[in-house]
């Protein structure tokens, strides 16, 4: 029978152990291990995840291991709260904390979080991004997440004309 | 790793928690980026907030969200005021937060009331709500006209010139001058109460969580001679249960409605949004067939027309002149 912890090797080469509960947290993997079923159990590579991050969504996992299966979540909230604005407060408290690190690590964990198809933390991701892009500048946002501007003059000017004067235009 | 590997899906993901103000900024942060804040999860969601259309347009339909979103938006511009609570027109047991969203009673006061600040009038559909965070002792969500005195100790419903939603721990019903018991379901915590507030054809449709629960016709415009008075004592017209014609022929646009509620002890209600729908066309023709096809579907959608009809109407309309386009409208 399949073995109770999976090894994945992450993109600086490290063989990292986790638990298969928490494996199947990610439907990336998830998909994986019942392509293989019946093989042998060899290290999962995940090049696009450093161990840095991986330890990091293995956190993520172990907090919230015991939540409602993320599918049936979702759906559940689809259909009572399919009208309503999304909200983007992070209520849980350890979420709030989680996600109380540096813009670069929360970025990696976004990516990792939609590579590896967590479905909660990607949500957490989200909601926390969004709220760092809120009452932000186009100026303000290129700076702080260090995005190109390859956008024309005339471009802006279209967009511009589009929205509106915006109190947000720099 | 930066932002900028995040796949376009991702992205938009991301936007959609973010509120409508911000999209012209993310607009103008990189070519990516608009690309994102363009895609139709984003603009489906900002339609459905609005509350239009929502349960009604199918998935299929092959017009974007995107433009349903501006063009309804800019025919409709008044679409994107919200109301609030009036902080000059309340009960003194009733008090209002900063930005006047939440209404919160404490312990003090009897039957207080609170009404909006946006009045609403004319031959137009209003549709509101407010989400109740806490029910209280009682909890009663409707509208009112001017001659309702907040400070009478009478709820809505049972004062002059009102018509609202009542619900308490054994009571749940309609109260409405001069209209026989509606019974309708309890309420509690974290409900959210909509009213669909038509002044076209003088009647109130009461919605809980976005279900429709009840119709009431004339509720403020009824036979009951006092009610009518009361609704209509600044303009010292003659008492006439033959009023409401009156009012349809020549579009009578004096009355003027107000949001309005009534709590009990520790009750508190936030509002959630206003939808006015203008029964007058729009001021300019929709000129692509998708446009017109988006926005037959939105008229007929309101006006309760039937949608070929609808279609029809539009398609045989050649120039832009809004008399015309009304008339062609009047005949449906």
């Amino acid at each position: 029978m399949a073995s109770e912890s999976i090894s994945v090797t992450t993109s600086d080469d490290q063989t990292i152990q986790l638990s298969r509960k928490h494996a199947q947290m990610s439907q990336t993997i998830n998909s994986m291990l019942e392509d293989s079923v019946g093989a042998d159990q060899e290290a999962i590579p995940l090049p696009n995840v450093s161990s840095e991050v991986l330890k990091k969504v293995i956190d993520w996992c172990t907090h919230h291991e015991n939540d409602p299966a993320p599918v049936e979540k979702v759906k559940k909230l689809n259909k009572k709260r399919e009208y309503k604005a999304k909200n983007s407060t992070i209520s849980d408290e350890w979420d709030k904390n989680f996600v109380n690190a540096e813009l670069r690590v929360i970025v990696d964990i976004l990516l990792a979080a939609n590579y590896l198809d967590v479905k909660g933390l990607f949500e957490l991701m989200c909601k926390h991004i969004a709220n760092e892009l809120k009452g932000k500048t186009p100026d303000q946002i290129r700076e702080r997440f260090g995005i190109q501007d390859d956008l024309t003059e005339e471009d802006k000017a279209a967009m511009r004309k589009a929205w509106g004067a915006t109190k947000n235009d720099s | 790793m930066s932002i900028s590997t995040l796949p376009h899906d991702a992205l938009s993901h991301v936007f959609t928690f973010l509120d409508l103000k911000d999209i012209p900024a993310i607009n103008l942060v990189s070519r990516k980026w608009s690309e994102c804040a363009k895609r139709e999860v984003l603009w489906k969601k900002y339609c459905k907030w609005r509350g239009y259309l929502a349960d009604i347009i199918p998935e299929q339909n092959q017009y974007s969200w995107r433009d349903l979103y501006m063009t309804t938006v800019r025919h409709y511009p008044h679409l994107v005021d919200h109301w609030r609570w009036n902080v000059e027109d309340r009960d003194s047991s009733i008090e209002i937060s900063s930005e006047g969203e939440i209404a919160k009673r404490g312990n003090g006061g009897h039957n207080p009331s609170i009404r909006g600040n946006t009045a609403m009038s004319g031959m137009k559909r209003h549709y509101y709500e407010v989400k109740i965070d806490r029910i209280g002792a009682w909890f009663s969500f409707g509208f009112a006209s001017k001659e309702f005195d907040a400070s009478a100790r009478e709820h809505i419903g049972k004062g002059r010139g009102s018509c609202a939603y009542y619900s308490d721990v054994s009571t749940h019903r309609i109260f409405c001058p001069g209209y026989d018991d509606v019974n309708v379901p309890a309420l509690k915590d974290g409900d959210v109460v909509g009213i669909l507030l038509d002044m076209k054809v003088g009647s109130a449709s009461f919605y809980v969580n976005e279900k429709f629960v009840c119709t009431v016709n004339n509720p403020i415009w009824s036979n009951d001679v006092e009610v009518y008075s009361a609704a209509r004592s600044d303009m010292n017209t003659a008492r006439s249960s033959k009023w409401l014609p009156k009012y349809l022929l020549t579009g009578d646009t004096q009355i003027q409605l107000f949001p309005a509620l009534s709590v009990g002890s520790f009750g508190s209600a936030r509002v959630v949004k206003e939808l006015i729908v203008p029964q007058e066309p729009p001021v300019a023709a929709p000129t692509t067939t998708k446009q017109l096809k988006a926005f037959s579907e939105c008229i007929s959608l309101f006006c309760d027309w039937d949608l070929k009809e609808t279609e029809t109407a539009l398609k045989s309309l050649v120039c832009r002149d809004v008399r015309r386009f009304s008339v062609s409208h009047e005949q449906l």
